[in-house]
């Protein structure tokens, strides 16, 4: 049982999905109240400032569907369920801007194609000192850029590539072709406010 | 386009999206974030939404929401019988009645006009002032 969930109508992540695979949709249902609202709070705290709300319950309803139509792809000795469905989930609005198009057009068959993107090697080295006031810097200039620049550059960074241009658009309310110059002139302002603060004297290094 | 701003970021982004914790979550990662989230309520009629998505792959319509709410009844009374409103007519279109009303209303207009010209002595200061004016923007 979860910590802190109340005692009553709790029901177990396995019988949840037991049932969902005999086509239960209360248990469905039940997914949604027990694990929705953590799974939304994971959602806008990722991505808060950059997607919309109607976007992440877009990406939430997507992530459902897929749990309703594959729960046999749920590994309860991997994890638990509500970590499951929020990764499922987050996966879908990194899709969406990715590939910038909402999906009201798509056939079944590609909604229930899973987000299979690879997560990076994860870095638990420390970081040194010089990478530290690296990355506050960016940190620091990032936040200091123009609101439409800073979100397009937010969105690049979750989407791990330049994020859909016509989604941007759409989202900012702004014009394709103004994306481009925003991010290009955003992109500018961070290279030069860097090396203004004496980072990679000696050029970039991996 | 500066391609020595674009190169630049295309190094610094990978390292800054996952010093940010950006990247796609593991399971792992997703148990911290699941963990660490607060909790946004969630409606039965969200409940309801994602059920009939999940079922059908369509979303549920939004209920119908009215544009402009009702405005309170307004008085009418300056609205005479003659003058009656036009509310759906296409450009173009001329009504012969309001047409016939606003020429009457016009000769009307220019008779009182006229009227109160004649009752009207200008002043001779005025009176100057106004030719003033006149052969000013003659001029």
């Amino acid at each position: 049982m979860r910590e802190g969930a109340p005692a009553d109508g709790w029901v177990d992540d396995d019988e949840i999905v037991l049932r969902i695979m005999d086509r239960d949709d209360d248990a469905l249902a039940l997914m949604i109240r027990q694990h929705g609202p953590k799974v939304k709070g994971a959602m806008r705290a990722r991505f808060r400032g950059t997607v919309p709300d109607y976007d992440l319950n877009d990406a939430f309803n997507r992530a459902v569907f897929k749990i309703w139509h594959a729960p046999d792809r749920f590994d309860p000795s991997k994890g638990s369920l509500g970590p499951w469905f929020a990764q499922i989930a987050i996966n879908e609005v990194i899709d969406l801007l990715r590939r910038g198009h909402r999906h009201e057009h798509q056939s079944l068959d590609a909604m229930l194609e899973f987000v299979e993107i690879p997560a990076p090697i994860p870095e638990d080295v420390p970081l040194s000192p010089d990478k530290a006031k690296l990355f506050t810097d960016l940190h620091d200039v990032i936040a200091g850029l123009p609101e439409n620049q800073r979100k397009i550059i937010m969105a690049d960074l979750q989407a791990g590539c330049s994020a859909e241009a016509a989604y941007l658009s759409e989202t900012l309310g702004i014009g394709v072709n103004t994306v481009y110059v925003l991010r290009s002139r955003a992109h500018e302002t961070i290279r030069t406010e860097i090396l203004k603060r004496g980072h990679f004297k000696q050029g970039i290094r991996r | 386009m500066n391609p020595d701003a674009e190169k630049f970021w295309q190094e610094v982004a990978p390292r800054l999206r996952r010093h940010l914790q950006l990247t796609p979550p593991t399971l792992r990662e997703a148990e911290a974030e699941y963990a660490a989230a607060p909790e946004v309520p969630i409606s039965e009629d969200d409940v309801k939404a994602a059920l009939a998505f999940a079922k059908t792959g369509r979303r549920l319509r939004p209920p119908a929401q009215p544009h402009e709410q009702w405005v309170d009844d307004q008085e009418m009374d300056a609205v005479q019988d003659e003058m009656e409103l036009v509310l759906n007519r296409n450009a173009g279109e001329c009504d012969e009645r309001a047409k016939a009303l606003l020429e009457e209303l016009r000769e009307e207009a220019l008779e009182e006009e006229g009227q109160r010209d004649g009752d009207e002595e200008p002043s001779g200061d005025a009176g100057e002032a106004e030719e003033g004016k006149g052969s000013g923007g003659a001029g």
